[in-house]
């Protein structure tokens, strides 16, 4: 399961999905929006997105992943928009026989996501002004 | 030789996102290019032409149709092409 949500993430919901009872690992991934960053004290998080390439790629990344691990079920959600302080903005989980397969991937997943889905943030500071987050991480892959 | 008349054009539809999207003023614009023209070509017309008094300094990337593409990525009638700061979701 791949998708991208205004809403707020729930993430005892989709842990509840990833359950197979062939699976003895399930490894998931918060990521939570935090107070601060380079030093600057964070009132919220903006995230923009291209919502049809950004779908398009998660998915291509679940299949990559696949491909790398034998892993049963991959769950990935990214939120967009306002994001307060401390909620979660992505959520990926991972079950698979053994844990190896489950950390290995769910790791590849964040990495991926963070470097390739055409998403930004915005920071609004405790001043009330705000910024773009910049990331010069070049996407090496099938471009 | 071929002239400016004989010369086809192909209209793009041209989208924005996050930093450079301010710097664009927009999200979004319908560009008229030459036929077969690249990436390349039309970010010289969007910084030559459109936005002449300022100078975009970071890196872009780029996307047509919803999959990367490069500078020297050709152009196609009705092509949605993206021109976006690099990303940083997660």
């Amino acid at each position: 399961m791949i998708d991208i949500v205004k809403s707020k993430i729930h993430a005892d919901v989709l842990l509840s999905n990833l359950s197979n009872l062939t699976c003895g690992a399930v490894v998931t991934f918060d990521g939570r929006v935090r107070n601060h960053n380079d030093g600057k004290e964070i009132t919220n998080l903006y995230y923009e997105c291209y919502y049809p390439m950004a779908l398009k790629v998660m998915n291509e990344i679940k299949e990559e992943t696949h491909k790398k691990w034998d892993v049963k079920n991959i769950i990935a959600i990214h939120r967009i928009g306002n994001v307060p302080i401390g909620e979660i903005a992505v959520w990926i989980g991972v079950s698979s026989v053994h844990r190896k397969e489950a950390f290995n991937a769910c790791e590849f997943m964040i990495n991926e996501i963070k470097h390739k889905v055409p998403i930004w943030k915005k920071e609004t500071y405790i001043d009330g002004v705000s910024n773009w987050v910049d990331c010069c991480k070049v996407i090496s892959s099938n471009r | 030789m071929k002239t400016n008349v004989d010369m086809k054009t192909i209209k793009v539809q041209v989208i924005f996102f996050a930093s450079f999207s301010d710097f664009m003023n927009t999200n979004k614009l319908d560009i008229n290019i030459k036929q077969d023209e690249s990436i390349k070509g039309l970010q010289e017309l969007l910084f030559n032409k459109l936005s002449p008094n300022k100078q975009w300094k970071k890196p872009l990337l780029y996307a047509v149709n919803q999959a990367y593409a490069t500078l020297d990525t050709k152009l196609s009638e009705g092509d949605e092409v993206v021109f976006m700061p690099f990303v940083s979701g997660g």
